[in-house]
């Protein structure tokens, strides 16, 4: 009679050493990973210069018309204390097409919606090449959790005041590196979910100020797994 | 030209690759090629974080949180799905199947098992991988590894009746 053990040794095969060309394509994946994550830390950089620019010049030139837009309301700037190089924040009133599934109310300056479904939409740099709704990297993806975590916290959540709600950020174990999550309960139950790539280089602040402009509709589907 | 990091990198695949798949093809019940496409999203990942990696106290520890992450929160893999898949999945030796034993029935019921509990199994009773080293896996308590896997086996007497093996766990 066969034991547990050995069952699952049936299971998980006999363990074939990689083939030459394996290794080489594994290689190269991680490559273009880490070039394509080094190229949307720059470009989300560049967005922030190009917005710090702007802010300077229209502050310097002291015209009312530069520094507030009729659109924008009460928009929320904040500026990082680590020096000359710091970025700007500065949301303005999203002006584009609504998705379906989630309302956003405001986006930084040099952001815009792009990638849309009916589960998730992403916020990315504006001109961002990669608009495929279903990759996250160098992008904020605005989503509900999966069913397939039952509402529970995949991580140590911290507690931040979001509006008048709570919202949890959690930092995935196992993702050192990737991004944080800002979790916000819904009156349907579901956690609205905000994942925040590293790269883009947002604040636990400015993704507040940023998750407080976002509405879950009706018809807004949670992902699984 | 290969740079350190490509030469370390390198190197662990050579010589985890093997064993990261047969992982991985365990926490996905025997998809061989869901269990690629984890080795491949996992071997990614630790490559964008190499020096992370290289700094981690507990390596294993830290391959083992990576692929169980891939394994049950497909949207925290955020570069996956816009990889381009390969493809075919590599051949390789299918797993072995003996008619009417246990891995059959094993195979079906670790199938419907949740991800995490399943992979509190493998960790437990194939690694021998203690309670805390399977709670920082999974990324939960040790309280959660206990009755997760008491109820993964619990499952699986269920589907597979009174085998003896489970009876001693």
């Amino acid at each position: 009679m066969m034991n547990l053990q050995d069952g699952l040794a049936r299971i998980a095969g006999p363990g074939t050493e990689p083939t030459r060309e394996q290794v080489v394509a594994d290689l190269a994946r991680g490559q273009k990973a880490l070039r394509r994550r080094r190229t949307m830390q720059a470009a989300a950089g560049s967005a922030f210069t190009v917005a710090a620019v702007a802010a300077a010049f229209a502050f310097a030139a002291g015209s009312p018309a530069a520094t507030t837009t009729p659109e924008a309301k009460a928009p929320i700037t904040s500026t990082a204390t680590s020096g000359a190089k710091a970025p700007v924040f500065e949301l303005k009133a999203y002006k584009g097409k609504q998705p379906d599934a989630f309302t956003v109310a405001q986006v930084p300056a040099g952001y815009e919606v792009q990638g849309v479904t009916d589960s998730s939409l992403t916020v990315g740099p504006e001109g961002m090449a990669d608009k495929d709704p279903n990759s996250f990297v160098g992008k904020v993806a605005v989503m509900l959790q999966s069913v397939d975590e039952h509402g529970k916290m995949p991580g140590t959540p911290e507690k931040v005041k979001v509006g008048d709600q709570e919202g949890l950020f959690v930092k995935r174990p196992g993702t050192e590196g990737d991004g944080i999550t800002l979790f916000i309960e819904q009156p349907s139950g579901m956690n609205l979910e905000i994942q925040v790539w590293d790269g883009v280089g947002w604040t636990r602040d400015q993704i507040v100020a940023f998750a407080e402009g976002v509405k879950v509709n009706a018809n807004a589907k949670p992902g699984r797994g | 030209m290969k740079n350190e990091r490509d030469e370390q990198f390198h190197q662990f695949v050579v010589s985890r690759r093997a064993a990261l798949v047969r992982t991985a093809t365990l926490l996905t019940a025997g998809d061989a090629h869901l269990a690629e496409d984890l080795v491949q999203s996992t071997l990614t990942k630790l490559y964008v974080a190499w020096p992370a990696f290289q700094r981690a106290d507990n390596p294993d520890g830290y391959v083992r949180r990576t692929l169980v992450n891939a394994l049950t929160d497909e949207r925290r893999r955020w570069w996956r799905r816009s990889e381009r898949p390969m493809a075919e999945v590599p051949d390789r030796a299918a797993a072995e199947h003996v008619n009417g034993d246990v891995s059959d029935g094993l195979r079906v019921a670790l199938k419907e098992l949740p991800p995490k509990m399943r992979a509190a199994l493998v960790f437990r009773y194939f690694y021998d991988l203690d309670v805390a080293d399977t709670a920082d896996a999974l990324g939960c308590s040790e309280g959660t590894v206990k009755s997760q896997t008491a109820r993964a086996l619990d499952r699986l007497r269920a589907v597979l009746g009174t085998n003896p093996s489970l009876a001693t766990l």
